[in-house]
């Protein structure tokens, strides 16, 4: 029986899982691993903005999955052309399946949704793809095999080191060896390997390396979209006043049968002492503001209680490197680099946890 | 759907009769491939891990201060142009413009730090008065030279924001020569007890009468109980200049009964004071503080060291000749690798919170004494 058939359909099957199970998965963690908590965030985190959080950290795997897995089938298909079996192979079924628009496509987001640093990659794979292809659809044609195998290449390879040379050296001087090899090893690599490898290697290194890609993928995925915020970070100036606190329609403990400091915050400060509250803002209902603070607690905050707000910034967006590429910085996406970004303020002391000075 | 998208070839394949030459091209290729994918998978092991730095706003969170509403610093309250407790309740001196510098940094404006007088005997364990009790405070910035000694007994130092050395006063009237630790042998000497100065004074011969207080050592010269009083020059010097004015007439208030003229020796003492920062055993706020002292002293626009110097202790120099009072120069500061936006990179932040502008607002910090108050634009 097609082999390859049933894995594609296990394969559809758990492919939608996997997005919910990231998600699952976030709120677990940003919850603690306590179970009310997570059931809140479940309650007022929005569906929608959920998925477009997924959606926006994890666009880039689209162009990986496609790039690699293609390219390691037609590597597959030129170097073992008898072991290249649609029916029984996942890869070759894939691949051979897959039109030349899609890969177009996936380059097209690649070329958006990847870092810079990325970009060299992005180019090898593409003109692998690309000289592959020409190899097995037109091995009659020495010339023109010679110009995308070669030629092109060579040119590609010659203009990134170009563009990228300054940015190499900089990489190299600073001790980022991470940058200076993703910059430096793909446009050199592309000239290599344009052609295929030995038919006995072949389908066990293509294969290994498919599984490998498809192991690792799911969770690099995962590893990234931890980190991504979903809720925004935010600072609340909470004054407690008496009214409030006497006022029974603004009593936070109506709604959830809480004290006002929430589920297990602990002592609470000195009621009457004004604090900051630093975290996630989860929701404002009509009676209080719902933080879950940096301990994981979350607090419900009469609204006659607040006094100011302010969003912080979030700290993961940082960049590790210093390398820039005439000025673009090689953490920063293209769609990073071409839309306007919010100008940079100070800091709010409020973000630090601390009231303003002297009012 | 169910025929390949992708066209076949024209014919049929070439047949693999390949040439020894294509059989060398391949496994090339596959020497090459094997190659570059092990590099780049090392290359994206430490980017998917996310290894490197923290950022400024991690090591605040470490060091326990997001969410702190006042920074306390363990500061000297007897020591004129060092650090000094005026009876206006106002603190004075270097290592107050210091603890405010290194406190900006941190996220804390002036109004946000309270300095507790600490004594030398508290510095290593943080230990400092506070009305009817005690308070470990969060800084000791205490005119604490770094020693290994110290080390052992508990003190975490940050990298040394000033470097001096021993000397020695006696009264104006005094007549000898002091020229080196030596000369002071058969004089009963006063320092402070846990000071490095007094473990030189017993091998020099002298008589070492150890208190608590430098103020303490001075007033018995001044009351004629001891010859000589020695610790290190930055904080003689104070006592030395006593009530003479500074060049825009600023004068340390005298608080010591029946004040006599003194006279600065230098003892000729080779070992470098080098004063540090004892910051407890968070070595995030290690790293802060470091970091502090390490944009003060890199970059060029932030003169707050500079300020700091020429306000306290620069104008002192006349009155304390030939003994210099510290090094002109800021230290260098240990480098801890934060990460930043680019553009915090290309201009390095002086502190910017408000309230917290460290030489506008402050009125000890003067722009335009002698000059811009550039480094090394001294003597």
């Amino acid at each position: 029986m097609a082999g390859a058939r049933q894995a594609q359909q296990w394969l559809l099957t758990l492919l939608p899982a996997f997005p919910v199970l990231l998600l699952v998965l976030r709120l677990w963690q940003l919850s603690h691993q306590d179970m009310s908590t997570m059931l809140l965030l479940v309650q007022y985190v929005s569906p929608l903005g959920l998925l477009s959080a997924l959606l926006i950290a994890l666009v880039w795997a689209f162009p990986v999955v496609v790039l690699a897995f293609g390219v390691l089938g037609r590597l597959l298909r030129l170097s073992a052309p008898d072991r290249f079996d649609p029916e029984r192979s996942l890869l070759a079924s894939g691949t051979a399946r897959t039109p030349g628009w899609v890969i177009s496509a996936a380059v097209a987001l690649g070329a958006l949704t990847w870092q810079l640093r990325f970009l060299p990659s992005l180019l090898m794979l593409a003109l692998w793809l690309l000289a592959l292809r020409t190899r097995y659809l037109h091995p009659d044609q020495p010339t023109r095999v010679l110009l995308v195998s070669l030629a092109l290449p060579v040119a590609a390879a010659v203009l990134a080191y170009s563009v990228l040379g300054p940015a190499i050296w900089t990489a190299y001087q600073d001790r980022e060896w991470a940058t200076a090899a993703l910059l430096a090893v793909p446009p050199a690599a592309t000239v290599l390997l344009t052609g295929p490898i030995p038919g006995w290697i072949a389908p066990a290194l293509t294969h290994g390396l498919a599984f490998t890609v498809a192991t690792v993928l799911p969770v690099v995925m995962g590893a990234v979209f931890l980190r991504v915020p979903l809720l925004p970070t935010a600072a609340i100036e909470v004054v407690p006043r008496e009214s409030a606190r006497t006022s029974p329609a603004a009593t936070p403990a109506t709604d959830d049968g809480a004290p006002a400091e929430g589920s297990g915050a602990g002592p609470s400060p000195a009621a009457a002492d004004p604090e900051v509250v630093l975290g996630a803002l989860i929701a404002v209902t009509d009676t209080s503001t719902i933080v879950l603070d940096r301990a994981a607690t979350v607090r419900f905050v009469p609204n006659g209680w607040v006094e100011s707000q302010v969003l912080c910034p979030q700290v993961t967006s940082v960049p590790y490197s210093l390398v820039s590429v005439r000025g673009w910085p090689v953490e920063e996406t293209a769609l990073d680099w071409m839309m306007p970004r919010k100008p940079v303020a100070d800091p709010d002391v409020r973000c630090e946890g601390r009231l303003p000075g002297a009012r | 759907m169910s025929q390949a998208s992708e066209p076949s070839p024209p014919g049929p394949t070439p047949a693999t009769a390949t040439s020894s030459r294509t059989a060398r091209a391949r496994q090339i290729r596959l020497v090459g491939l094997i190659v570059a994918l092990a590099v780049l998978a090392a290359a994206l092991v430490p980017i998917v891990l996310t290894m490197g730095p923290p950022t400024r706003d991690e090591l605040l969170e470490k060091a326990g201060l997001k969410g702190k509403q006042q920074l306390v610093i363990g500061v000297k309250d007897d020591q004129p142009g060092i650090s000094q407790h005026l009876p206006n309740n106002v603190w004075k001196g270097f290592d107050v413009d210091v603890a405010y510098m290194v406190a900006g940094y941190l996220g804390f404006d002036h109004s946000q730090v309270r300095f507790l007088p600490i004594e030398s005997e508290d510095r290593a364990r943080r230990q400092a008065r506070d009305n009817d009790g005690f308070v470990i405070v969060d800084l000791v910035i205490a005119s604490y030279s770094i020693n290994d000694k110290r080390r052992e007994e508990g003190a975490v130092f940050s990298a040394s924001y000033l470097h001096t050395e021993q000397s020695a006063i006696t009264l104006k009237s005094f007549e000898g020569q002091v020229s080196s630790l030596e000369d002071l042998r058969g004089l009963t000497v006063c320092s402070l007890t846990t000071s490095t100065s007094i473990q030189r004074l017993g091998e020099a011969g002298a008589r070492p009468v150890g208190r608590n207080r430098i103020s303490e050592c001075v007033q018995e010269l001044y009351d004629g109980k001891v010859q000589a009083v020695t610790t290190d020059a930055a904080i003689l010097a104070g006592f030395v200049t006593a009530d003479q004015p500074g060049d825009d007439g600023q004068r340390f208030p005298v608080t010591l009964k029946n004040p006599k003229p003194l006279r600065h020796w230098d003892i000729g003492s080779s070992p470098q004071e080098r004063w540090g920062i004892n910051v407890g055993p968070n070595q995030a706020l290690r790293d802060l503080v470091d970091l502090a002292l390490y944009e003060s002293a890199q970059d060029k626009e932030n003169s707050t060291w500079e300020n700091a110097y020429n306000a306290n202790l620069r104008w002192q120099q006349g009155y304390n000749l030939p003994q210099p009072v510290a090094e002109q120069q800021q230290p260098e500061a240990r480098k801890v690798e934060v990460r930043q936006w680019p553009w915090e990179r290309i201009a390095l932040p002086t502190p910017a919170r408000p309230g917290s502008s460290p030489s506008p607002a402050r009125p000890v910090a003067r722009a335009g004494w002698r000059g811009r108050g550039r480094r090394s634009s001294g003597c």
